[in-house]
């Protein structure tokens, strides 16, 4: 041992400040890195230089757990009744210093506000949860990968997220459903397999590597409990039919067409309104049916008009010759009605 | 904890019965953590390693463009303290804050 060791003294400490600083690093040093600290001395005794003398102190960097998801989009999801498959895509990021497997949930919101102001309606079915295997932001059926955790996602890394599930029949212009997609952090384990449930580090600092969890608070969990969660939105957007049938005496055989009355032997027009509302998505293919009662037979001489207009109330006498009668049904498909529009179909019959 | 905030102290005691003087501590700054933005104005660093000193504002640091920019406490890589004389007997404490990325 040196006499000048003896002389001077050195130790090296650290201590953890109570206090956070606000920069806004995101993982940061990966946790269990060693922070070694080593001071070195150098001094002059009777003005000679003496050797150089050191201290050193190693912390361990801890475990902060932090994970986020994001929307991606800015609207719902735009939907059909009876469609599948429809996708919502959400990015989860690992905010964390650690590399940490991810386990993914979708719960079904019931009731109040989704992510886009919308008032939950009804749920979806058949939910499924997708990775995006080939990274191209795209739900691709076959290729991407239904999981139920993200597995070993390491610090700052991200993926993107695909819960994917059916809209049932019958749902309205404007339902809406709202999901909320749930990520938990779970020890990274091993790949291929879910790791353990995170334990926060309770009571004092260790030299160890210890676990403090940082997420905030999502839709439906609370901050700092290792998960995150957001809700995103599927939102009806389909046509909206109405349908009227008009009828008007048109001639008789007693008065012809002037105050003609519905007696025997008069003819009748019948005239079918289909109205779409504004607001809603066109309907493509629209299929009439009007199956005739007993009483009336169907005017062959006249035929069959559609895609007529309708004003104040009234059908106008135009439209396209077409459709067809056959075992007492008059059959009319329209190819398609916009939103804000109406079409007429207009046939005539004769009172038995 | 990345952005938790740390005080490094090193203790000195000088234990012979001998004055020491021109008593330097130089300590570089570890890997995993930055000089805190708010360390003490007074401090002397480096920014390059130890071949240059000073106080913080009097330094600058290449700005990757061909030209120079005042250094950051992020840029520090080194903190150092001189004492002129200590004396037998004397000691002390000295800190300075860091931040860990």
């Amino acid at each position: 041992m040196s006499n000048r060791s003896k002389m001077l003294t050195m130790v090296s400490v650290m201590a953890l400040a109570m206090l956070h600083s606000a920069n806004a690093l995101a993982a940061g040093t990966a946790a269990g890195t060693s922070i070694t600290n080593t001071a070195s001395i150098a001094y002059q005794v009777g003005g000679v230089s003496q050797n150089t003398v050191t201290a050193s102190n190693t912390i361990t960097v801890d475990r902060k757990v932090n994970v986020t998801i994001a929307r991606v989009g800015s609207s719902a999801t735009s939907v059909s009744p009876g469609q599948t498959s429809a996708v919502t895509t959400f990015t989860v990021t690992n905010l964390s210093n650690a590399t940490l497997d991810f386990g993914l949930a979708v719960a079904q919101q019931s009731g109040s506000t989704g992510a886009y102001g919308a008032t939950d309606n009804f749920d979806t079915s058949n939910v499924k949860i997708y990775v995006d295997s080939n990274a191209n932001g795209t739900y691709d059926s076959g290729t991407d990968t239904q999981v139920t955790y993200l597995d070993e996602l390491a610090a700052d890394a991200n993926k993107t997220v695909f819960v994917v599930s059916d809209i049932p029949l019958g749902r309205l212009n404007g339902d809406d459903a709202t999901i909320v997609l749930t990520s938990t952090g779970f020890e990274g384990g091993g790949s291929g397999s879910k790791g353990a449930a995170l334990t926060e580090t309770s009571g004092a600092n260790t030299s160890a590597m210890d676990t403090v969890f940082a997420d905030g608070a999502g839709a439906t969990d609370s901050a700092r409990d290792a998960a995150y969660s957001i809700k995103n939105d599927y939102l009806v957007f389909t046509a909206t039919l109405s349908v009227t049938k008009i009828s008007k005496v048109i001639s008789d055989p007693l008065n012809g067409t002037t105050n003609p009355k519905a007696i025997p032997g008069a003819t009748v027009e019948y005239c079918i309104v289909v109205a779409n509302a504004s607001g809603s998505a066109p309907a493509d293919s629209v299929d009439i049916t009007d199956p005739l009662p007993s009483q009336i037979a169907y005017d062959a001489t006249y035929g069959i008009f559609f895609s007529g207009t309708y004003s104040a109330g009234v059908c106008n006498s135009d439209g396209i010759a077409g459709g067809s009668y056959a075992t007492g049904s008059v059959t009319v498909t329209l190819s398609g009605v916009a939103a804000n529009e109406t079409k007429t179909v207009l046939y005539r019959a004769t009172i038995n | 904890m990345p952005g938790d905030r740390l005080i490094f102290s090193t203790a000195y005691h000088n234990t012979g019965a001998m004055v020491v003087k021109n008593f330097v501590v130089t300590n570089p700054i570890p890997q995993g953590v930055t000089l805190a933005s708010d360390a003490k104005g007074t401090l002397e660093v480096s920014v390059d390693d130890g071949k240059n000193w000073g106080r913080l504002t009097m330094l600058t640091v290449p700005d990757g463009q061909g030209g120079r920019r005042p250094a950051q406490a992020s840029d520090a890589t080194h903190v150092r303290w001189t004492l002129a004389t200590l004396a037998a007997g004397a000691s002390g404490v000295l800190t300075y804050n860091a931040i860990v990325r």
